[in-house]
């Protein structure tokens, strides 16, 4: 009878070409899930020779005499899948799922069918739950950022999928502006695909990349910013210039940076130049020495030493900083620092930094003339800083550690100091972010004056501490509102320690 | 009428019922008896496969789920008390499991209880001994010195030395898993092109990029510029784009100018 009944099925399916092995007719109760299966794996077979249309209509009558067989829905769901009945494959893919099928390979080819259909934001949720490299590469190209944390390792781990990683990191970089990185990693994927003998579509599919990225402009890249602000500040200045204990002045700032970077081969040379004015709003003949002026210019060589190119970094940084107050009468100081810098990625989401900067300060108000003065703070010195930083798609985590020491050209003014901060960013929405952070440092000044006679007191510490809050939140693409709360507490000998409150509110705009 | 009887008896004697269906191969996989298998070869209880050297199946396991065989390995598909019942006498086998009816899975002594909607990969060679790693779901394990059932959840991994007690699972050991995963995804027909499709995709993306466009906008969330005017009282910021110029320093001459 269940013969009869399998046969009445087999003639009213399209499965022509699909016939059942002569011993297949069974009379136990699973025949016809028996004879699914056997169909279905007719199916695969024809899959696995290239006849797709045999294949389907295996497939198609296996699914008919055992709908409910989850198998058989997701060996159809990839067939579909290669047909391009994307809705279809998603359908049955969801029903093997609700089936009991949960392995990650089901989510991956979720994925895959649901970035075909247009879905992005679910098909990034099932590239999480594939667990898989070839999911991830999916989930980088989607623009999912806990992919690319992910498929960055793959760079280092294996020739082949390194270059397929590569290539496709290098086009979710070049969607995000990043050409100069984008570059880089098309070029990575080229040399991996020459140098190993790899498929050829790998090197040809990086040269075409390569080809078009020239054609866009090459590695050349920049940036224009400029921010305007104004900031309510109590007590500015030192308790000591203070006639009142409870100072208060409104403050304005507008400020404007640029930045260049390109690449030259592996190497990545960039510079930034940066110039803020700012502007006390409220009796400013008095607080003219707090109104302060500055410009910045900057270079920096990068060369990775990995494969990665973001793996292990050995870069080289120089700065030179010029401040004045009271509108260019008063110069402040000039500052000149540099030295090499080494980044190491520890995990996909971890990196390290670690440089070693020389400086030289010229410092021009309150110094004496004579360079040669004991009072002179004229100085050279080092500082160390040690930096982890922490990633994730929606916060960043940063802790410093630096340590500084300065030798005045004076006998006076010597400086040895250190300190540590941290500072949390989160995405909340995509437009808005909120940031905290704390700073803790301190330093020990001196002998300040001669210590036959001044003992302990010779030597002047400080420790500051400072506290920020604050939010961003974009307006359009480009500008950005920002508001910010920084509480800045300095305990130093009398006359010295101060407190200051700051409330800042402005614009940012770039491009 | 003796005859009969034994005829009859004889009728009555039901043949093994089918418990898989070979669904894809490469390699040799041969049955029982040493005859090679062939995609839709029906595999009965107390049948025993047996995968060649460098040789991997599929095969579909009722009334639902999929099993995976490794080289150098020998699995036997076995029924007992009304469950189906998979014994791996060597080498690598790895179980997905729908459905509604839970398979026993046993690797020598050791018993493992596999539920339905789980995915769980068990070897058994000469060098490692007996381990699993449960890829989603969950499973329980009984072993001769611990009869009691532990519960293995997905993610986590055990190895079972001999006489030992079986020790808590470790979260982690994947790695042959994925491994396993890739020889399938690569041997076995029915792979979807997910790497070729990221490719186009990222290509896309160069098309339809915003090349010549800021970078750092796509720094949104870097701290250099949270603060410009701080940076006139301060040495330059030591990371121009990771730590924040509103750190500490202690460039703090303005403020001794006494």
């Amino acid at each position: 009878m269940i013969a009869l009944a399998l046969l009445a099925v087999l003639a009213s399916n399209p499965a022509g070409a699909c016939a059942l092995p002569s011993d297949a007719v069974s009379k136990t109760a699973t025949a016809p899930l028996l004879h699914a299966l056997q169909m279905a794996a007719q199916g695969r077979e024809a899959l696995r020779q290239g006849d797709l249309d045999l294949a389907k209509r295996c497939l198609q009558a296996a699914h008919g005499l055992a709908p409910e067989s989850t198998l058989i829905q997701r060996d159809l769901a990839v067939l579909l899948s290669l047909l391009g009945d994307f809705a279809e494959a998603k359908r049955l893919l969801l029903a093997a799922m609700a089936g009991g099928d949960r392995d990650p390979e089901v989510h991956a080819m979720l994925a895959y069918v649901l970035a075909q259909l247009g879905e992005r934001r679910a098909a990034i949720q099932e590239v999480e739950a594939a667990r898989s490299w070839r999911a991830d590469l999916l989930g980088v190209s989607l623009g999912d950022p806990e992919s690319r944390h992910r498929s960055r390792d793959l760079i280092d781990q294996d020739a082949a999928r390194g270059a397929v990683a590569a290539l496709v990191l290098a086009g979710e970089e070049a969607s995000r502006g990043e050409r100069v990185e984008a570059m880089n990693l098309a070029e990575l994927a080229f040399q991996l695909a020459s140098d190993h003998g790899l498929d050829p579509i790998i090197g040809e599919i990086s040269q075409l990349f390569l080809r078009e990225m020239a054609e866009k402009g090459g590695s050349i890249q920049g940036s224009l910013g400029a921010q305007l602000f104004t900031e309510f500040v109590t007590n500015p200045g030192f308790a000591s210039m203070a006639e009142d204990s409870a100072l208060s002045l409104p403050r304005a700032t507008l400020g404007v940076d640029a930045h260049l970077k390109l690449a030259l081969g592996r190497l990545r040379l960039s510079a930034e130049g940066a110039w803020m004015q700012q502007r006390v709003l409220q009796d400013r003949p008095r607080w003219a020495k707090v109104e302060l002026g500055a410009y910045r210019l900057g270079l920096q060589a990068e060369y990775p030493l990995s494969r990665d190119p973001e793996g292990l970094v050995l870069g080289f940084e120089l700065r030179f900083l010029d401040v004045y107050a009271d509108a260019y009468r008063v110069e402040v100081g000039r500052l000149l620092e540099g030295g090499p810098v080494l980044s190491l990625r520890l995990t996909p989401r971890t990196r390290l930094r670690f440089g070693l900067l020389g400086s030289l300060y010229h410092q021009g108000q309150g110094a004496p003339e004579d360079p040669s003065s004991s009072q002179s703070r004229h100085r050279s010195g080092q500082r160390a800083v040690l930096a982890l930083r922490f990633s994730k798609e929606r916060m960043r985590v940063e802790w410093v550690g630096f340590f500084t020491h300065h030798d005045a050209k004076g006998a006076a003014f010597d400086l040895v100091g250190g300190g540590a901060g941290a500072t949390v960013v989160a995405r909340v929405t995509p437009r808005l972010s909120l940031h905290s952070g704390f700073w803790v440092a301190y330093g020990n000044y001196g002998a300040v004056g001669d210590t036959t006679y001044l003992g302990s007191a010779a030597r002047r510490s400080e420790l500051r501490t400072e506290l920020v809050l604050g939010g961003r939140f974009a307006l359009a693409q480009g500008l950005s509102l920002r508001l910010e709360d920084r509480w800045l507490q300095t305990a130093a000998r009398v006359g010295h320690g101060y407190m200051q409150n700051r409330v800042i509110g402005g614009l940012e705009w770039r491009w | 009428m003796v005859a009969l009887v034994l005829a009859l008896s004889l009728l009555g004697q039901a043949a093994p019922p089918p418990l898989a269906v070979l669904q894809a191969k490469e390699g040799t996989i041969v049955g029982e008896r040493g005859q090679p298998l062939a995609p839709g070869a029906i595999i009965s209880a107390g049948e025993r496969i047996h995968a060649g050297p460098r040789a991997i199946a599929e095969l579909a396991m009722l009334p639902s789920g999929r099993v995976r065989i490794f080289a150098e390995s020998d699995l036997r598909f076995e029924q007992a008390n009304g469950l189906h019942v998979l014994r791996l006498l060597s080498g690598r086998a790895w179980l997905q499991l729908s459905g509604k009816t839970p398979v026993a899975f046993h690797m020598g002594s050791n018993r493992l209880r596999v539920w339905p909607g789980s995915s769980v990969l068990v070897e058994n060679t000469l060098s490692g001994g007996p381990q699993l790693s449960v890829r989603s779901g969950r499973v329980w394990l009984s072993t001769p010195t611990h009869a009691d059932w532990i519960e293995i959840k997905g993610g986590y991994s055990l190895a079972l030395r001999s006489g030992q007690s079986p020790g808590q699972p470790q979260k982690g050991g994947q790695a042959l898993v994925a491994l396993l995963a890739e020889e399938a995804h690569d041997r076995l027909a029915g792979a979807l092109p997910l790497v070729e499709f990221a490719i186009e995709l990222s290509r896309a993306g160069l098309r339809e990029s915003p090349l010549g466009r800021c970078p750092i906008l796509a720094r949104e969330l870097s701290s250099a510029a949270l603060a410009t005017q701080e940076e006139g009282l301060r040495p330059p910021p030591f990371f121009a784009t990771e730590v924040p110029p509103d750190g500490p320093n202690l460039a703090i001459e303005v403020e001794f100018e006494d």
